[in-house]
């Protein structure tokens, strides 16, 4: 009896979850026609891939928007990354005032409201003649991705015994060189995952480039499928479902890579006791 | 006498060491406390700056004008109508994300292949960019050929087409369920790691003095999870804060006002009426009553909580 209440239960809660994802790959197979008819058909009549051809052919802005945030996001989670290997590192191993001051800063970070640094930001790249451009959206994009990456990052070195890198130095290796020759290695997948999490974030935030982009050729993904598809009289939404599903690929590849770590690097904080 | 020189030289390594130590550690954190200064010190310390002051986009000198956008504020409709909005928002998405990411947990805390891959399933929501979330449930719930629409009437719980985001409380409704449907996947893990570090022998101890699943549940399992449930409310309740894509692209804060957060608020206040003072002051009370919170969020995220 238990059993096949739970049984149920979990077919409800996959139905949830899973029904909103084959809609939009249906959705996105159908003409545009089919998309908006009642009663709907559950499976495309007779599926076509007219859709994508028409993102990548007929609109070229999408493929601008896919490049735009590429660079912005391989070039957020560059700086992130390295910056969060040597910071982390330091919050790990020492212990001054200072570091601990800071880690409490980083952490309070996560808490500051987006929009009122972004106001500033605005403000403060169209002072330097930097709205619509890379740069802008790349600083933007480190304002939230920095933060949090330096925090998981100390949370992997945390985890490496500190008694390694001191047979290290005792065998004469500087103490930086212990870091990349010693400590690095083993965080290997620590470091994939804070890489992975930060192109995630900056990949998935609108906020930012809606403000901070004002032409096509700058705008990235999110703008993108908000200016581009959806209409004040009319939304594409077989096509808005292609791009979405175009969209969200590269995001669920990068998270297969990765899964095993992240979801260790998130729970390790919590789960101390 | 070679003794105390012995000692005030070892004294003197150490102090060496403390000092090669503190000049690594601060060059190690310098790249990271410059960028974090230009990037969020600065904007934050400007943001406050503008709160006080008139200002927009183009003005060279912004106005003081003391606390007279908090003033405003105050008697401003339009700003309690967001701290309502927010705090529906906000309640609603954290207990409906807890609730459903707490069920899948129990469901899925065994190992086996296939649960290992129902549990990959279960997460997928979580990485789906919010605006493709927002638009997938934007044109589920569309009023005119939504799915949700159709199945609700074919099942028989409507008569007619709702019209979701032309009525106020049906919108609110819309944006939580893609809400808790990102979402969940975070409480879930959180959950799953939480359940996993149940030490067996105290579940088989109280088994053992003849507790059932239920008491088990209730009086092993639930005080274990405590600090897991605590953290991982905090953390959401403060990412829903800041929670802008999905309300934008679902609604863009409307029916008139049914669906704006504070995040929306600002956003419209600054970029569409180029009142940065004003979005300034709104923001700054919101970051105020978070930074309340502050002390209890930093011990979690320390994990003191959970030790």
């Amino acid at each position: 009896m238990e059993r096949s209440g739970s049984a149920l239960l979990l077919v409800l809660l996959l139905a949830f979850t899973l029904f909103p994802l084959f809609w939009m790959v249906s959705t996105s197979l159908k003409t545009t026609l089919e998309a908006t008819d009642l009663p709907p058909s559950w499976l495309p009549l007779s599926p076509t891939l007219d859709n994508y051809r028409k993102l990548f052919t007929e609109r070229e802005g999408f493929v601008i928007f896919v490049q735009n945030s590429f660079i912005v996001c391989a070039a957020t989670t560059a700086i992130s990354t390295l910056l969060s290997v040597l910071g982390g590192y330091a919050l790990s191993r020492f212990d001054f005032r200072l570091n601990r001051v800071l880690l409490s800063i980083i952490l309070v970070a996560n808490i500051f409201p987006m929009v009122l640094l972004l106001i500033s930001l605005y403000e403060f790249f169209a002072r330097l003649q930097l709205l619509d451009t890379y740069t802008a959206l790349v600083l933007s994009f480190t304002t939230f991705a920095l933060p949090f990456a330096v925090w998981m990052m100390k949370g992997f070195i945390d985890s490496v015994p500190k008694e390694i890198e001191e047979a290290a130095q005792v065998d004469g290796c500087s103490r930086l060189k212990a870091l990349f020759s010693v400590v690095l290695p083993i965080i290997t997948p620590g470091t994939m995952a804070v890489a992975v999490f930060s192109f995630l974030a900056a990949w998935n935030n609108l906020l930012f480039p809606l403000a901070l982009t004002s032409s096509l050729e700058k705008r990235t993904v999110t703008v993108g499928l908000v200016l581009t598809y959806v209409g004040e009289t009319q939304t594409r939404w077989a096509e808005l479902m292609a791009a979405s599903f175009v969209v969200t690929l590269p995001v669920v590849i990068a998270f297969i890579l990765v899964e095993r770590f992240m979801v260790k690097g998130l729970a390790a904080g919590a789960v101390k006791g | 006498m070679g003794q105390r020189a012995a000692a005030s030289g070892r004294r003197r390594t150490w102090r060496w060491r403390y000092l090669m130590d503190l000049a690594y550690s601060v060059l190690l954190l310098a790249p990271v406390l410059g960028v974090l200064l230009v990037v969020v010190g600065y904007p934050l310390v400007r943001g406050v700056y503008f709160s006080f002051h008139e200002a927009t986009p183009f003005t060279e000198v912004p106005r003081f004008v003391g606390f007279d956008n908090f003033a405003r504020l105050l008697g401003d409709p339009t700003f309690h109508t967001a701290v309502v909005n927010t705090l529906v928002f906000n309640t609603a998405s954290v207990v409906g994300g807890l609730f459903i990411g707490f069920a899948y947990a129990l469901l899925l805390n065994r190992d086996s292949r296939v649960v290992r891959l129902t549990r990959a399933i279960a997460i997928m929501p979580w990485i789906v960019p919010y605006v493709v979330v927002g638009y997938l449930f934007l044109f589920m719930f569309n009023g005119r050929m939504g799915i949700i629409n159709y199945a609700l009437q074919q099942v028989g719980l409507i008569q007619d087409f709702l019209p979701w985001f032309s009525r106020g409380q049906l919108a609110m409704t819309a944006v939580i369920t893609a809400n808790i449907w990102q979402q969940y996947p975070f409480f879930l893990l959180m959950l799953l790691a939480g359940l996993q570090s149940v030490p067996a022998e105290v579940v088989d101890a109280a088994r053992v003095d003849g507790a059932g699943s239920l008491a088990v549940f209730r009086y092993v399992t639930l005080p274990h999870l405590t600090g897991i449930i605590l953290i991982s409310t905090t953390l959401m309740i403060i990412n829903n804060f800041n929670n802008f894509p999905i309300i934008w692209t679902m609604t863009s804060g409307g029916p008139v006002n049914a669906t704006t957060t504070l995040v929306v608020l600002v956003f419209r206040t600054a970029f569409n009426d180029f009142n940065f003072g004003y979005a300034a002051a709104i923001a700054t009370i919101w970051l105020a009553s978070l930074l309340a919170f502050s002390q209890i969020y930093i011990r979690a995220m320390r994990g003191e909580v959970a030790a």
